[in-house]
Order: C-alpha cells, then sequence, then structure tokens
C-alpha cells in the first residue's frame, strides 16, 4: 500500500467516512469519499499499480465523484507503506 | 462462486471478511449475509425553481459530490417511529455494519435488496451494487420508492443482503501487495 498526498480532508456525510481530495499528474483535483480507515496524517491510503515518466498509476480506495477507480498522480505526491 | 452461509460463517472467523458489529445467526441466508439500516439517512431537497434548468454533471471538471450532496440534500436521523418513503422519493441511507473485504481473501460482493421492501417498491440500490476487493467502510444505500405507497423504514431493521464471490485470482493492488515489505533475494 501506498500514502497519496491530498489537497484536503474534509468531513464525510456520516461518521465512519471520510471526504479526500487529490490533486492528478495533469492538475485536476479528483473527489473520493472513503472509510476514515483509509485516511492516515490526512493522506489517502491507497495501491500502486505501475510508475512511468515520474507518475504513478493510483487505484483509489473506492469510486471516485466522476467514476474513476485509477488516476495518475505525481511521484512527488506518493510515499511507501501505509 | 457464490459463497453458502457455512462459508460465509468460515471467512468471518478466519479474518477474510470483517464485518461489524459482528452479525447474529439469525443474519445469515442460504447464500447471503443480511445486513440492518443505520439510523442516519440523507434527504434530497427537491429544486424546482420556475424558468431555472438545473442539471448535474459528474464528469464535469472539478466535480465535487461532496459539496453537491451538501448543498442539495439534509441530513436525516430516523427515530424509533422510522422514516417514510414517500412514492417516488429518493433518500440516501447507510448499513449500521461495516465491511472489510481485504484484497487478499480473493472474495467480492454484491449488495442486493430485500424482497420484503422490493414487493412494496423499494429499491436499496441503483443500478452500482459491486463491493469491490478491498472495500471497507459502511455501505452506502440508495433508497427508491418506485412504488405507490408510503413505506416506513426503521433503524436495525434488515434492509439488504450480500452475496459474497469468490474472484478468480487476486486482483493487481492484492498481488503487489503481498510482496510489499519483502526483501530482495
Amino acid at each position: 500500500m501506498i500514502k497519496v498526498s491530498t489537497n484536503t480532508v474534509s468531513e464525510g456525510l456520516i461518521p465512519a467516512e471520510k471526504i479526500a481530495r487529490v490533486q492528478l499528474a495533469d492538475g485536476q483535483i479528483e473527489e473520493v469519499s472513503v472509510s476514515v480507515k483509509d485516511i492516515a496524517d490526512d493522506k489517502l491510503i491507497a495501491s500502486e499499480i505501475g510508475r512511468r515518466e515520474g507518475k504513478v498509476l493510483v487505484e483509489l480506495p473506492r469510486e471516485s465523484a466522476s467514476g474513476r477507480w485509477r488516476v495518475w498522480v505525481n511521484e512527488k505526491a506518493v510515499t511507501a507503506g501505509a | 462462486m457464490v459463497l453458502t452461509d457455512r462459508e460465509i460463517q468460515a471467512v468471518i472467523q478466519s479474518g477474510q471478511i470483517v464485518v461489524e458489529p459482528a452479525p447474529t445467526e439469525d443474519a445469515y441466508g442460504p447464500t447471503n449475509l443480511d445486513l440492518t439500516l443505520d439510523n442516519n439517512i440523507r434527504v434530497w431537497r427537491e429544486v424546482k425553481v420556475i424558468g431555472v434548468d438545473q442539471s448535474v454533471c459528474p464528469a464535469a471538471p472539478g466535480y465535487s459530490y461532496n459539496e453537491f450532496v451538501k448543498q442539495y440534500s439534509d441530513p436525516h436521523e430516523i427515530g424509533a417511529d422510522g422514516y417514510v418513503l414517500e412514492p417516488r422519493s429518493f433518500v440516501l441511507g447507510w448499513t449500521a455494519e461495516s465491511i472489510e473485504l481485504p484484497t487478499f481473501a480473493r472474495l467480492a460482493a454484491r449488495v442486493e435488496g430485500k424482497s420484503s421492501l422490493a414487493r412494496l417498491g423499494i429499491g436499496v440500490h441503483v443500478t452500482a451494487p459491486t463491493i469491490q476487493a478491498g472495500f471497507r467502510g459502511p455501505i452506502q444505500l440508495e433508497f427508491c420508492n418506485h412504488g405507490t405507497l408510503r413505506v416506513k423504514i426503521v433503524p436495525g431493521m434488515k434492509v439488504c443482503q450480500l452475496i459474497f464471490e469468490q474472484t478468480l485470482g487476486t486482483a493487481e493492488k492484492g498481488y503487489k501487495g503481498q510482496f510489499l515489505g519483502q526483501a530482495k533475494n
């Protein structure tokens, strides 16, 4: 598992959920509603699928607001371990 | 392959599926596990302004479902007297149970409705039944009253069921996770 930096982490619709906003490699912001257990130190716990040219293909814990499961983020936004 | 009640109990006991609070014995069916309704729901407001055409587009750049839902719906706590789903109404709800499906378990699940509610016109999800391998948390429900009756829902009632299925192989993220932390020899 990896940790992905977030722009913001806010309260979800219920106490068991948080809303994380992640900046993608192309600058877009992706929002995903996740379990509170998927957030650690304001970072999103996710899975790395692959790397290419300074970017990491990340699988989110749940489908994002725009319907994506996998997104490209900059390597700098990713740290190892969870 | 769909898991039977005995297999569901076995994988819960072994920690391959986590259900909190743990299901009682009467929560199992031959090939399903019943879940119950939490007392928190979210009620959509009806937005009607004459001459104003409003629409929502999840594909729009910067779209925030969270902001949208907080602006156009209200949190509601269902009391012991329940909440009435009016005909053609649509509200969000959650299961009282929190689920964890670790990727390594090679299991996924589908949330399905209960015939006790379906026969009254109540759907509990809108075409999004899959609980992916790796999921954790309460399951969000999308209540839609397709019928003509006013139907009351109460916290703790059996509201949906999970059908567990064995996956063929391990998802990419689970496969990579198996080797995290292992030294290269």
